[in-house]
């Protein structure tokens, strides 16, 4: 018996290095088809690429949009995806060997903007393959390289989302019937009855200089590749837009948006930002308030194709919206 | 420090070390600093509160075992009144004063007393509870006084049952740490499998569940029953998997150095009846108020209706001891109603037939869990709103079944977690219910060879690190 406890331990240690080795290289081969990295690397090249966080996800009905556009469409959404963690992967979706979208479509969330970096959604690593994992290993470290970074490192190359991979069968079945290409397939978003105790919770008053700097960098990154680049704004209810911190964050967006000329649609504006049933909570639209905003996104994206249109805009910020 | 956390791993580590590399005389020392060390950690101040108690206790014990008379009576008042006291000032004093000033309101009265702004000591139930079975076991004569005032304070400071049990008695701990414990590799691999085991209750099962609880139970209001109802039935294997898995992991430590704790729980979701559900559920401390709270009232050797009486003056007490809230009350009234009840049933002798005994064990499953309610809510409003939903706003048509996964986890794509966490309960469940009361010991044991047993012990090592939830979280009875 005192030969078999290092005998365990030595097991125990081997089989979990093998493990985390096979995790680490191989289970994006197992994420879904129909949304996230992997689903956009599947389906490229697509026509508009939309990137962004769950408030791209919940405001966008793909079907109605493809429609609209008479393109397809695609979108990259992950829980809290700010602007340094574009930096990672918009370059990887760009170059993807069957070519570029025509049009990339930055989520224009004023929160990515005060965001102080990390992986919020972890299925963003788990979708990643090896080099795109070690780029955000490595971002995370950049940040600044404490005892706890690590831990998370180690939690996130370990132990993370390993339920996505134990439920795999069901979970890629799952996602499949959920979504279509990145947004919500018959998913029903009920919308609120009113607007008592919504507040958007925004960590810091003003914008990050590294989530700007990476805003701009993502941008570049695009128009390199001769990727349109236009950045759209999805509406929140009314008290969240008269935040003063909502406002604020939402101008200095406008005002970057407009030194790199970037065609910027405001969602709020000419939304009905008071109706509570267009809404899922403080910062998400409702299955109701999805069609309306698709709607308006498509058409934005279709006017700004025109350069005559674009070069209407007024002070940067859309004015499409007042068309009917 | 918690349990599930790398600091633990590297304490325990140093300490077994230490422990086994000492004379035996110089390991009770070691493991009295190591306990202080422990629970310093938490709030180091704090340990100033636990010294209090030790020292009167300790004071107490040694003048009780040489008067006679009423003077043994009067020290063991003193004992219990100045431990009780330390309870109610860190643990009851705020509720006390907002009962009182919530009953001057009632009367157009203003408030009578201030709030105090105290943060409870960790396990402070558990260690003065250990403290005052001391006193009264050696005022009972069972218990000889303790003269190492060392030694008695690591029978109320020692590290793995310090802040949430197993709550020992005098005769069971004491002796041990005077006796030579060699290191046993068989005690030790039977120990780790006792730790795998309570981390994975913890990590695998009840960390993975609390998120779904905390969200619901936190936005009840707007929650549909369903969701309430199935956020309950995870409370339930909620706190079961975090409080024994707590106990798991204190033995388990325990038992590598050679030390026996008392077993804490007995597969209690599979009682057939109330009263077998407290035989099983926090054995040790349902086996406390029994021996110091339930027998002195007089026990069952008293007229029915004395009989009743002091269930629920036990019960209630219970319930107290659990939180100053009027929801661990009300759960304490609840369960000593129900054994009550249970207790007229058989005087009328009314049983279930054997036949039948599946439905006792569902009825027990599910008035255990209604309970939990109480136990869980953040008041008595909110509990009483929670049954209310349950009971009225339970719809089980597709639209609704998705909202309400919907509702718990915020996220459609977070339903492999959920298939997770139902898959292991099942696994949890499997093997205690096989297993009886030592489910992972049970299984290594199985006509086992080497191999088997290694297997097993390293799946479980496996098992917590990939499907654990690493980040560490305190335990719920620590707040007790």
């Amino acid at each position: 018996m005192t030969r078999s406890l290092p005998i365990l331990a030595g097991c125990s240690v081997l089989l979990a290095v093998l493990l985390v080795a096979a995790k680490f290289t191989c289970e994006h081969r197992l994420a879904p088809l129909t949304s996230g990295i992997q689903g956009e690397l599947a389906a490229a090249p697509v026509d508009v690429l939309f990137v962004g966080s769950s408030h791209t996800r919940q405001s966008y009905d793909v079907h109605a949009l493809e429609k609209s556009l008479h393109g397809s469409a695609f979108l990259v959404a992950y829980n809290g995806l700010d602007y340094q963690t574009m930096t990672v992967i918009v370059p990887a979706l760009l170059a993807n060997g069957k070519g570029p979208p025509k049009v990339l479509v930055i989520e224009g969330y004023c929160m990515s903007l005060v965001r102080s970096g990390g992986l919020e959604d972890s299925r963003m690593f788990f979708d990643a393959p090896p080099a795109m994992k070690v780029e955000f290993m490595r971002q995370y470290l950049a940040e600044g390289a404490t005892w706890e970074r690590y831990l998370d490192l180690f939690d996130l190359a370990v132990n993370r989302d390993n339920e996505l991979l134990l439920m795999h069968p069901a979970y890629s079945r799952l996602t499949s019937w959920l979504s279509y290409r990145g947004g919500y397939a018959g998913k029903n978003v009920p919308g609120l009855s009113s607007f008592d105790g919504i507040y958007l919770r925004v960590p810091r008053s003003s914008a990050s200089p590294e989530q700007e700097a990476a805003l701009i960098s993502v941008i570049q990154a695009a128009k390199q590749q001769n990727v349109r680049v236009l950045c759209i704004e999805s509406p929140m209810p009314g008290p969240t837009e008269r935040q003063g911190t909502v406002i604020r964050l939402k101008a200095r967006l406008a005002q970057i948006l407009r030194e790199q000329d970037v065609p910027y649609l405001d969602g709020a504006s000419g939304f009905p930002v008071d109706d509570p049933k267009l809404f899922g909570d403080s910062n998400h639209l409702s299955t109701e308030g999805r069609a309306l905003f698709t709607e308006i996104a498509a058409r934005f994206i279709a006017q700004t194709q025109q350069p005559d249109i674009a070069a209407g805009r007024k002070n940067g910020v859309s004015t499409a919206l007042a068309a009917p | 420090m918690l349990f599930n956390s790398l600091e633990f791993l590297v304490f325990f580590l140093v300490v077994t070390r230490l422990y086994f590399s000492l004379s035996w005389n110089r390991r009770w020392p070691m493991l009295l600093v190591a306990s202080c060390v422990f629970y310093m950690c938490f709030i180091p101040v704090y340990i100033l509160i636990l010294l209090v108690t030790i020292v009167i206790d300790y004071a107490m014990g040694l003048m009780i075992e040489q008067a006679t008379g009423r003077r043994r009576q009067a020290y063991l008042l003193v004992s219990i009144v100045a431990t009780c006291l330390v309870l109610f000032v860190f643990k009851y004093y705020n509720f006390f004063v907002l009962t009182g000033n919530g009953l001057a309101a009632a009367f157009g009265r203003g408030p009578l007393f201030g709030l105090a702004h105290i943060i409870l000591p960790l396990g402070l139930s558990f260690h003065t509870f250990q403290s005052l079975s001391y006193v009264i076991e050696v005022y009972r004569g069972q218990q000889k006084a303790e003269r190492n005032f060392g030694i008695y304070s690591l029978y109320v400071m020692y590290f793995p049952q310090l802040v949430a049990g197993p709550i020992e008695r005098p005769q069971n701990l004491l002796h041990q740490f005077y006796e030579d414990h060699r290191f046993d590799p068989e005690e030790a691999l039977a120990g780790l499998q006792m730790m795998a085991w309570g981390f994975f209750k913890k990590m695998v099962v009840a960390d993975r569940i609390a998120p779904y609880v905390t969200r619901v139970y936190g936005d009840w209001h707007g929650q549909p029953g369903l969701t309430l109802l199935v956020a309950t039935l995870f409370f339930a294997v909620e706190i079961y998997a975090d409080f024994s898995g707590y106990s798991s992991i204190a033995i388990g430590c325990s038992r590598i150095l050679g030390i026996r704790l008392m077993q804490n729980f007995n597969t209690p979701y599979f009682a057939g009846s109330i009263s077998e559900f407290w035989q099983r559920w926090h054995i040790s401390l349902s086996t406390w108020f029994r021996d110091y709270v339930y027998i002195p009232l007089g026990g069952n050797r008293v007229a029915p209706a004395r009989l009743y009486i002091n269930l629920m003056i036990t019960f209630l007490i219970s319930g107290l001891w659990h939180g100053a809230k009027w929801t661990f009350v009300i759960w304490g009234a609840y369960h000593g109603l129900l054994l009550v009840i249970e207790r007229m049933a058989k005087s009328a002798g009314i049983t279930l037939h054997r036949s039948l005994r599946p439905l006792g064990w569902l009825a027990t499953l599910a008035l255990v869990t209604a309970g939990w309610v109480f136990f869980r809510a953040e008041s008595v409003p909110a509990a009483l709103g929670i049954f209310h939903k349950l009971g009225t706003d339970i719809d089980l048509s597709l639209p609704s079944i998705e909202h309400a996964v919907y509702m718990m986890t915020g996220d459609n794509t977070a339903l492999p977690s959920m298939l997770t966490a139902l898959l292991f309960i099942t696994i949890m469940f499997f093997f205690e219910f096989i297993g009886k009361q030592d489910a992972f010991r049970w299984a290594t044991q199985l006509k086992g060879s080497r191999l088997w047993q290694i297997s097993s012990a390293l799946a479980a090592i496996e098992v917590v690190l990939f499907f654990g939830i690493l980040r560490p979280s305190a335990f719920i009875y620590f707040q007790f």
